[in-house]
């Protein structure tokens, strides 16, 4: 007699550098289970497969596998022992073959040592057809060549042929088309009966109704509920994700109606990253674009700011359409844009001054291309001093300050640009919840001053304390616009997962 | 200095020294050149017969301007970072030289508009380069080892003559001579007016000007550099029209100097100059220049040159010292950045 249950793990506890990914983690799959795990970025689920499938080691916990407590070294240990991911977008060797994608590291050999081709085919051509796939076509194509679908079914058959028992899907129908995504729920309706588990991740609320036997919520690093499909309605499902929390916002000195409209975006259109996207930025307003990572809100913003091209659509300043060919071209009309990680903002072996003068050297200039270095450094020991950044000099490199005092440094590049349009990407990631305090009463008193600043943030609680009003985005889309009291986190998740 | 400042705490300061040793680290390959510099000399003054009188110095200054102004011009190349490199800067002189040839020798034309001519093929030829790697984003390894042929294989079309032979000018007029043999209080002309000021103006360029900073910036990081609004394509393509101007001019000077055009002029200049560069603290990946530490690294590369041929150490050798010399430099590079990692 068999286990019912195949993969198990206990108390399974996980931080890096002081944050707390996981939190200790019960969880089980059973055989012939489908389990979706759903839940916000940052939620951990991402952490739990990457422990499941030996990218990650957990701190604390135990996992077992049939049973018998394991412990997963590393990927190809997890191979070993049955466990295979696959993730959104499939991890091939796109100049190879099919073929040669199912069974690399693991090839038939003749015993003289050469691949045995002709049993390799049979094999694969077996592998595909237990998942009712054709694959006589396409087996020997360059997987590279082919569609996101069959190189997923691709890794499903390297799963199989490895007698993978459990089945990792990571968002696997985010990038699929409406037929291709049909296919792998019949793909995963045929594993499932198989007597495989299957662990499967979307944000695609609707999916999982036909598909998950069970559902999975997760929310800061801990499970919140965990149920059969018939108890876990969307609705309870997005109770779950929202949580009951609730998030102070931050106090605003400014309290007039604001009602100009700075910045105007219309119908902003860029093939496959982002579709008609239409908002109205006013003066002094605090507009947050909440939404999933990987939703198209950086594009948008690195499209408004001149960073990349864009397809269709109009931009307004201040009722003046606008043409942006180049970044500099956004930085003089006073649109200025911080990209999310500190990597791509700041050259980190170069000075304090370096670093916050180099979007306005040309504001400096005495004569002849010099620059006037006295006006210019006063000017950047004023912000230094306004936003408080602890450094041994302004002569200091970038990377020798803290995260957050580097963030700050960030800031006061984008603030010497003396914005109209402020467009934080990301403005408080990776730093310390004292340092985030701190950033958004500057972002709060920013706008109190007059400036018009939008925040892309992929942290809930960060874009309810701060916004005046919250754009949702969902693959490329506008989802939800939310005012006011409107603005919480069970409306913005419910916008998130359409 | 600021208040804040005053609050730092103890790891800052830590940093700080860090920071300062670097710095001091880096400045010193200034010094270390400086220093292999005065023990070379003082190699090849006690060992070189009549190394170390004043012809020979004034011979040593002559022959490492022309290859000076290639290796400054290939510095701001290399600078400027995404795979930043000009292997053509030798045939740029070679085609800036004939043609100023011909125009002078064969067509008689008044010298000064033809060194004009001359300069603005070069500065064209630059800026081909240019144009081809930001705006049809090729390689620029593969851009200059395209036009290095190209440019080489024009200036022999240029040269021939009736019967379709490449034919070197040497009916100069002899005012032409004052760029290559005159002197001034006996240091050579061409090291005066032409070597040390514009080692001196792109020094200045690189260390003091918004073009400076933008583009040891755009060699340092490419994105971070456009999202801070810097036009990096203009940055290049100012870097590579540069670098062509300076093969020209030089091109004027060897071409003055030995009284004679030839098409293969600077053949052999192509990886020489990138050789001094990098010698001279240039960071292969950009972003790090140090245009002093270059102008003094190909002086020394050339008193190299010239001592080891004064000892009678086979030419074929002298290349090879060559090499140790640059492999030398980049392990030292590779001990220096490890430690301020």
């Amino acid at each position: 007699m068999e286990n019912k249950i195949l993969l198990e793990c206990k108390e399974i506890k996980k931080s890096f550098g002081g944050v707390h990914a996981l939190k200790g983690i019960d969880f089980v799959l059973n055989r012939g289970e489908v389990h979706a795990l759903v839940g916000e970025n940052g939620a951990g689920k991402s952490t739990l497969i990457k422990i499941f499938s030996g990218v990650v080691f957990p701190d604390e916990g135990s996992i077992f596998l049939k049973g018998k407590e394991i412990k997963i070294q590393n990927p190809l240990d997890a191979h070993r022992k049955g466990i295979i991911a696959v993730y959104q977008e499939p991890l091939v060797y796109p100049k190879l073959s099919v073929l040669e994608n199912i069974f690399i590291g693991n090839e038939i050999k003749k015993s003289n040592g050469e691949v045995d081709w002709k049993s390799e085919e049979k094999r694969a051509i077996e592998l595909f057809k237990s998942l009712d796939i054709k694959s006589e076509d396409f087996i020997r194509k360059p997987i590279g060549k082919l569609t996101t679908a069959i190189q997923q079914f691709t890794l499903i058959a390297k799963a199989l042929n490895y007698n993978a028992e459990v089945i990792i899907f990571d968002e696997p129908t985010a990038i699929l088309s409406d037929i291709d995504a049909q296919n792998l729920f019949k793909i995963i309706k045929l594993l499932r009966s198989d007597g495989k588990g299957i662990i499967y991740i979307s944000h695609r609320l609707e999916e999982l109704q036909g598909l998950a036997d069970r559902i999975t919520v997760m929310k800061d690093g801990e499970i919140v509920g965990t149920g059969n499909n018939v108890d876990m309605t969307k609705k309870r499902i997005i109770e779950l994700m929202a949580g009951k929390n609730v998030i102070e916002k931050i106090q605003r000195n400014n309290h007039e109606e604001k009602k100009d409209i700075i910045l105007k975006v219309q119908g902003f259109s860029k093939d496959r990253v982002f579709e008609n996207i239409s908002f109205d930025l006013k003066k002094g307003e605090i507009l947050g674009f909440a939404g999933l990572v990987g939703s198209g809100r950086s594009e948008v913003m690195e499209a408004i700011f001149g960073f990349t091209k864009y397809d269709k659509g109009n931009i307004f300043l201040e009722g003046r359409n606008i043409k942006i060919h180049k970044t500099s071209d956004a930085i003089d009309l006073g649109i200025m844009y911080l990209p999310e990680s500190r990597k791509l903002g700041l050259l980190q072996n170069k000075s304090i001054l370096d670093n916050v003068g180099l979007p306005v050297f040309n504001r400096f200039l005495k004569s002849l291309g010099f620059i006037n270095n006295n006006n210019l450094n006063s000017s950047i020991k004023q912000y230094v001093e306004l936003l408080s950044i602890k450094a041994p000099s302004l002569f200091t490199n970038v990377e020798a300050l803290s995260g957050g005092n580097q963030q700050k440094v960030l800031f006061s590049k984008g603030l010497i640009a003396q914005p109209r349009v402020l467009i934080l990407d990301e403005p408080t990631h990776g730093i310390d919840v004292a340092t985030k305090v701190d950033i958004h009463k500057l972002i709060a008193k920013l706008a109190d001053d007059g400036i018009s600043v939008i925040v892309v943030s992929s942290e809930l609680p960060e874009i309810i304390a701060l916004s005046d009003r919250v754009i949702v985005m969902h693959e490329g889309k506008i989802t939800g616009t939310f005012e006011g009291n409107q603005i919480t986190s069970l409306n913005l998740i419910s916008a998130f997962v359409k | 200095m600021i208040n804040s400042i005053k609050n730092s705490t103890v790891d800052d300061v830590k940093s700080l020294e860090k920071n300062k040793s670097i710095a001091l680290i880096f400045l010193n390959r200034k010094f270390l050149l400086l220093l292999l510099f005065i023990i070379i000399y003082a190699f090849f003054a006690v060992f070189a017969h009549n190394f170390n009188s004043f012809q020979n110095i004034e011979s040593i200054m002559i022959f490492s301007v022309e290859i000076g102004l290639l290796s400054l011009g290939e510095t701001l190349v290399i600078t400027s970072g995404f795979g930043g490199i000009d292997l053509s800067v030798g045939s740029m002189l070679g085609l800036s030289a004939i043609v100023i040839g011909e125009l002078i020798g064969r067509f008689g034309l008044n010298i000064w508009l033809a060194i004009i001519i001359g300069l603005l093929v070069g500065t064209g030829t630059g800026l081909f380069n240019g144009l081809m790697i930001v705006y049809a984003k090729i390689p620029p390894l593969l851009t200059t080892l395209a036009t290095m042929y190209l440019y080489s294989s024009l200036a022999l079309l240029v040269s021939m003559d009736q019967y379709g032979n490449a034919m070197p000018i040497s009916n100069f007029p002899s005012i032409y001579s004052i760029f290559g043999q005159s002197n001034i209080l006996g240091i050579p002309l061409q090291f005066i007016l032409f070597f040390i000021p514009i080692t001196i103006i792109l020094y200045i360029l690189v260390q003091k000007t918004i073009f400076g900073k933008h583009l040891l910036s755009t060699g340092t990081d490419e994105i971070v550099s456009k999202l801070s609004g810097i036009n990096v394509n203009k940055i290049r393509l100012w870097v590579y029209t540069i670098s062509g101007l300076l093969a020209a001019i030089a091109a004027l000077i060897e071409t003055s100097r030995i009284a004679s055009a030839r098409p293969d002029l600077g053949s052999n200049m192509n990886l020489e100059a990138i050789t001094i560069s990098v010698l001279g603290g240039t960071y292969i990946f950009g972003g790090t220049a140090d245009i002093i530490a270059v102008f003094i690294a190909s002086i020394l590369v050339t008193m190299l040159d010239n001592g080891l041929f004064l000892i009678g150490v086979n030419t074929i050798w002298q290349t090879g010292a060559l090499g140790f010399l640059l492999i030398g430099a980049l392990i030292l590079d590779l001990i220096i950045r490890k430690r301020s990692l």
